[in-house]
């Protein structure tokens, strides 16, 4: 069956069901507080692209890849389109969507009937996929998997692509192409060559102006550069529709951290520059411009030097009120630490800026004890404004419970102050919630903020849905009581719990009931190690005594320190014939163990390789 | 804790036999070596002539030892890419034609000095030499790199030809996973040529499903200087004009780390990467992958890449031109699964691969 319809927010659909039945996710507190909604209908690879744009209307168009690399579009009323023939051969890549009064534009690059860059207006949708019939609109510039859309308010969709047709003028391979799609008429302007480059980045206006920006890479030259389109350029003349190029900054190398916006008739451009030889000198950096690109004004957030950005997202509005969160970690001099989440803030329009500061609450800070918390990820921040003036929320992807959750700040003056802050949202028992690092999460309707987050389907991390978290301000607030309760009441008991389950553990180990032993096991080793597997690797170890010596509890971490005597009685190594034996002996042994669930269990280490299994 | 490496280092060089003074040596490399309470790397090392040393490190045609030079870093150090090497040096048993295949760690062949496979002692006296052939028997966890060298070419002693080889196990025993390679040999200590082709063209599995880490240890016109080793060469991923890699659908992403080792270290892929480049790569990709030697730069302040002296070939200078950088480390790529699976499907077990990337 080519064509399904699915009803998003309809419990009836395999998520739905899913969680409808699971009496997790309605316990307490949590299923008065917020309510967990599943967006799509199929199964996505952990690391697939998906993307979503609010019409004027205020719809939600959204599209996504599925675990067989099909393109799916969910419309605002919940119809799921498979927008490529279902069991074709894999083919699409990238995605971008633009939305207006008119519905959708979705754009991904594919090799079907021929390689070229693709474009869906949703007016034009079939009824099924064997009759859809998108646009090609990439031309001979052999466009790769890198493209944005944006559509003003005149109902013209901007298309930035880049691309790898050799021969062109800039002398390099991969450059940056422009053509916009006047949807009244269906008339496409003819492709333009802007600039070189392999990150095509753009901010566009209501109006139509827009300003598309590169890092331009030429022999020992790099830079960042600009070139600005007035909404009042015809297009369709052989001249460029661009004004010059503009070469804005220096920069030797920089990350995918790359981003456009606007704040009223003031644009911007923020990235992550890397600098000096060992390229660990990691500046956040932008530029601003009042006179549409033809100068500007360099900045940079010095507090974040060192800092490796692994995502950027941001609120911007015409009142000049900016908004940028990111997730990053000093890298200066080690590959170690854990990523954190920062909030900056403008309410000049960028004049000026705010420290770069953390979201998460610090316990003691300044004692000169270690942060709890950085024993923790911390990443990809998603931020909106909310409905009422001030009002804005900020949610992330954080650890600290060994699984992922999502947790969240509520501010009500532009993020200056927290009304609420670092509550942690719902988080079904046994589920991991996580964000992508794009694209921004988080979107406001009315008194409501919406989160789209991602669900893992198990422990393995390996796959995920996508699901709908609804919360307002009183929610939060809700939310951020429950929490607090619930953290003292299981403060109180941890510790002879944790010893009851050692002494468990070591019991099963010497009694050699390794299929006992494997259920204290952390769940992502679980997960990734079947029993049967698990089983054909133990015995060569025989265990006859244990006893727990000592335990220390940070958080939901704990070192056990467990006395064991055990001996391993001969085998012959098949390979060689060698008899391999080791008489019985006394040895302390260390474990970690971690709070998951409501109960300890121990992480899984293989030690010759320093592989653990779980992800905080 | 290591007085006999001490002593037999210093005596070889009071009397003038140290590492620069037998340059002409026949030897062989092994660049790579882990050792811990589960991991132990075999060697076997294969000698083709009576071309030896005696104790004193004595060039003569009818000596009977080889001289074991193990270059480790141990303990907390083991992980740290910048840790020097110390040298813990040995004169031990050999014979013309004979294979030693030795267990470094000392794991198996607990009660034959570490030699492995019933060898028969007769010749090759090694068990009448009451010596240990477990270099690191004593200081696990560790990694280093291995050198062995004979007298041929040595002069009085006449040369004749390669004489050294070798190859290397490194056995994972509590899972089975191994891995090996081919030990690089030369005709004397200079194992510049020996360097993998910088740039190599390397694939990366999803970082997600697969480990990727590559093993680097630079080369030098000396490979067995006395006491430490503390060459230093540089990692990188350039794949066109820029830091970058490819990812599976032909796009360039930027925003790569260089890493730095001394003497050798494991260095792991993903710490290769900024976290944007590596979020955007969960499939892997291919990437060039550099290596290049390091020197100070003029006022000590930075490490800045290097030229082999053509004059000098053991002493590297700075050089602003990465077309003139030379080839500086062996580089070996080790890719193994943290799960039962590959693509995601299910495997039964452990996979563990290792590809040496090939001189030039």
């Amino acid at each position: 069956m080519n064509l399904k319809r699915f009803k998003s927010l309809v419990w009836g659909c395999a998520l739905g069901a899913l969680l409808a039945s699971n009496p997790l996710y309605a316990v307490g507190q949590e299923e008065k507080s917020a309510s967990f909604k599943p967006v799509t209908s199929a199964v996505m690879e952990a690391t697939g692209a998906w993307e979503y744009r609010l019409d004027t209307a205020g719809g939600r168009w959204l599209a996504y890849y599925d675990k067989n690399r099909l393109l799916r579009l969910l419309d605002p009323e919940g119809l799921e389109r498979l927008l490529v023939p279902e069991g074709r051969a894999q083919a699409p890549s990238g995605l971008a969507i633009a939305a207006s009064s008119k519905g959708a534009i979705a754009l991904w690059r594919d090799k079907h009937p021929a390689k070229g860059l693709y474009l869906l207006d949703t007016e034009s949708l079939a009824a099924d996929t064997a009759t859809i019939k998108p646009l090609e609109i990439g031309g001979d510039t052999e466009p790769l998997a890198r493209f944005l859309a944006d559509t003003d308010d005149s109902g013209r969709t901007h298309l930035l692509w880049y691309g790898e047709k050799s021969g062109q003028p800039t002398g390099e391979v991969h450059n940056l192409y422009y053509r916009n799609l006047n949807r009244a008429t269906q008339e496409l302007s003819p492709t333009e060559l802007v600039m070189a480059g392999i990150y095509p980045v753009m901010a566009t206006d209501a109006k139509g102006n827009l300003i598309a920006f590169s890092w331009r890479s030429s022999g020992e030259t790099k830079q960042i550069v600009s070139r600005f389109r007035s909404a009042e350029t015809a297009s369709g003349s052989s001249a460029s529709s661009f004004n010059d190029l503009v070469e804005i900054a220096e920069v030797p190398e920089v990350t995918p951290i790359f981003q456009a916006f606007h704040s009223g008739s003031r644009w911007f451009a923020v990235w992550l520059g890397q600098y000096g030889a060992d390229r660990r000198d990691f500046r956040l950096e932008g530029v601003r411009s009042d006179d549409n690109g033809r100068t500007w004004t360099r900045f940079s957030f010095d507090d974040l030097r060192g800092f490796d950005i692994s995502s950027l997202q941001l609120a911007a509005n015409d009142e000049g009120h900016i908004l940028i969160a990111v997730s990053g970690r000093d890298r200066r001099t080690n590959d170690k630490a854990k990523q954190d989440v920062y909030l900056i803030r403008s309410a000049d329009r960028g004049d000026s800026w705010s420290k770069a500061a953390p979201l998460r609450a610090r316990a003691d800070a300044g004692d000169g004890r270690e942060d709890p918390l950085a024993l923790f990820h911390a990443r990809n921040p998603s931020v909106a404004f909310g409905g009422k003036p001030g009002q804005v929320l900020v949610v992330w992807e954080d650890w600290r419970e060994i699984r992922s959750g999502l947790f969240a700040s509520l501010s009500n003056d532009y993020g200056q102050t927290w009304a609420l802050s670092d509550v942690p949202l719902p988080r079904p028992r046994g589920i991991n919630l996580g964000l992508r690092y794009e694209p921004n999460a988080v979107y406001a309707s009315g008194d409501t903020f919406h989160v789209i987050a991602e669900q893992y389907t198990d422990d393995s991390l390996e796959s995920k849905q996508l699901i709908q978290l609804d919360i307002g301000g009183e929610a939060l607030a809700d939310l951020a009581d429950a929490a607090k309760a619930r953290r003292s009441q299981e403060m109180e008991t941890r510790e002879d719990v944790l010893r009851k389950r050692a002494e468990e553990y070591w019991s099963a180990m010497t009694q050699a009931d390794f299929t006992k032993a494997y259920a204290y096991l952390d769940p992502f080793f679980r997960a990734r190690m079947p029993l049967n597997i698990y089983l054909s690797n133990m015995g060569k170890i025989k265990y006859s005594e244990a006893k727990v010596d000592s335990i220390k509890i940070k958080g939901p971490i704990a070192e056990v320190i467990t006395t064991i005597r055990a001996s391993v009685p001969e085998f012959k190594v098949p390979t060689t014939g060698e008899i391999v034996s080791q008489p019985e002996r006394e040895v302390p042994v260390t474990n970690r163990w971690l709070w998951l669930d409501g109960e300890w269990v121990s992480e899984f280490v293989i030690e010759s390789q320093d592989i653990v299994f779980t992800r905080y | 804790m290591f007085a006999k490496n001490t002593l037999a280092s210093a005596v070889a060089a009071a009397i003038g036999v140290s590492a620069v003074g037998i340059a002409q040596a026949d030897s062989v490399f092994f660049p790579y070596a882990a050792l811990s309470t589960t991991v132990t790397t075999i060697v076997s090392v294969i000698n083709t002539t009576s071309n030896n040393y005696d104790q004193s490190g004595i060039a003569s045609t009818t000596a009977n030892l080889l001289h074991y030079r193990f270059y480790y870093k141990s303990g907390a150090a083991a992980d740290d890419l910048l840790a020097p090497c110390e040298e813990y040096d040995e004169y031990l048993p050999t014979s013309k034609n004979d294979i030693q295949t030795i267990d470094l760690g000392g794991v198996f062949g607990a009660e034959t000095a570490g030699v492995l496979f019933n060898d028969p002692s007769i010749n090759n006296k090694w068990v009448a030499s009451g010596r240990d052939y477990a270099l690191g028997r004593s200081v696990l966890p560790a990694r280093g790199y291995l050198f062995v060298d004979n007298s041929d070419g040595v002069a009085p002693v006449a040369d004749s030809g390669q004489t050294l080889a070798g190859e290397a196990f490194i056995f994972e025993f509590g899972s089975g996973a191994a891995w090996g390679y081919q030990a690089h040999d030369s005709n004397d200590q200079n194992y510049i040529t020996k360097a993998s082709e910088s740039p190599s063209n390397v694939a990366i599995m999803p970082f997600t499903e697969v480990t990727t880490a590559f093993f680097v240890t630079p080369v030098d016109g000396e490979q067995a200087p006395d006491f430490q080793n503390n060459y230093r060469a540089r990692v990188e991923f350039v794949t066109s004009s820029r830091g970058d890699m490819f990812d599976r659908d032909e796009n360039l992403i930027s925003g790569t780390l260089p890493q730095d080792v001394v003497c050798v270290a494991r260095v792991n892929a993903a710490d290769m990467l900024s976290d944007g480049t590596l979020a955007r790569l969960g499939d892997g990709g291919w990437a060039k992958v550099h290596n290049y030697r390091v020197v100070p730069n003029a006022t000590a302040t930075a490490w800045v890449p290097a030229v082999f002296d053509a004059t000098n070939s053991a002493v590297p200078s700075a050089s602003a031109i990465r077309s003139d950088w030379d080839d500086g480390a062996v580089v070996i790529k080790l890719e193994y699964n943290a799960g039962a699976t590959i693509n995601g499907e299910a495997v039964g077990g452990t996979y563990n691969n290792a590809i040496m990337f090939a001189p030039e």
